[in-house]
């Protein structure tokens, strides 16, 4: 039998611990349980993969801050676009004019001259300053135009 | 708990020095979501993130 989706509606700011928590009982009761995913754009809900709800119900059972077990079956295809993220450094490439959105540069333009992956840091030379200025900075400093 | 570090190469979740899953050094502090693994062979969720061991995992690494 296929495996089924359900939501665990759990109080917020706890979803890694009750995570954690149905993680180890699970574990105990040897309930088929086969994956719990937290995604940081739905707060106060886990979703949770197992062969029936009666294992589910099994295994959050005495677990703090679980609320309820949201009635309904979810389908992979409702959240799998939101497991899958890239990074944000592999939307840029060599030569891209781009703002920088944090530090004391703050609302400059500047070119890209280099993309180090391994570090998540980008090489940018400033467009505004009156003089060439180059400085290595982590992607999160740096938006894409909005004209892109 | 001290926070655990994710993987930059396979985003598994540690709190020692190195990947228990493919050995890398290469672990950052900065990662957010969270993936428990405990059936990859009937996951779905594993089979679609090509994840093949039992475990934690962030979803997103920065």
């Amino acid at each position: 039998m296929d495996s089924q989706f359900f939501a665990i509606r759990v109080t917020g700011g706890q979803e890694e611990n009750v995570a954690n928590f149905i993680y180890k009982n699970a574990i105990l009761n040897e309930n088929e349980v086969y994956s719990l995913t937290y995604l940081t754009s739905q707060k106060g809900y886990l979703i949770v993969e197992a062969k029936s709800g009666q294992d589910i119900r099994e295994a959050i059972a005495g677990i703090r801050h679980v609320k309820e077990l949201v009635p309904g079956l979810l389908k992979i295809e409702d959240f799998d676009k939101l497991l899958i993220k890239k990074p944000t450094i592999t939307e840029y490439s060599v030569g891209e004019v781009v703002d920088i959105v944090m530090g004391p540069f703050k609302g400059m333009k500047a070119k890209i001259t280099k993309i180090d992956l391994s570090k998540m840091e980008v090489t940018v030379m400033l467009l505004d300053a009156p003089y060439p200025l180059s400085l290595t900075v982590d992607s999160s400093y740096l938006k894409p135009p909005k004209n892109r | 708990m001290p926070k655990e570090s994710a993987c930059r190469k396979c985003k598994a979740l540690t709190s020692g020095k190195v990947c228990p899953i493919c050995s890398s050094t290469d672990l950052t502090s900065r990662w957010s979501g969270l993936i428990i693994i405990l059936d990859p062979e009937r996951s779905k969720v594993a089979q679609m993130l090509n994840i093949k061991n039992k475990g934690r995992y962030a979803i997103e690494v920065s």
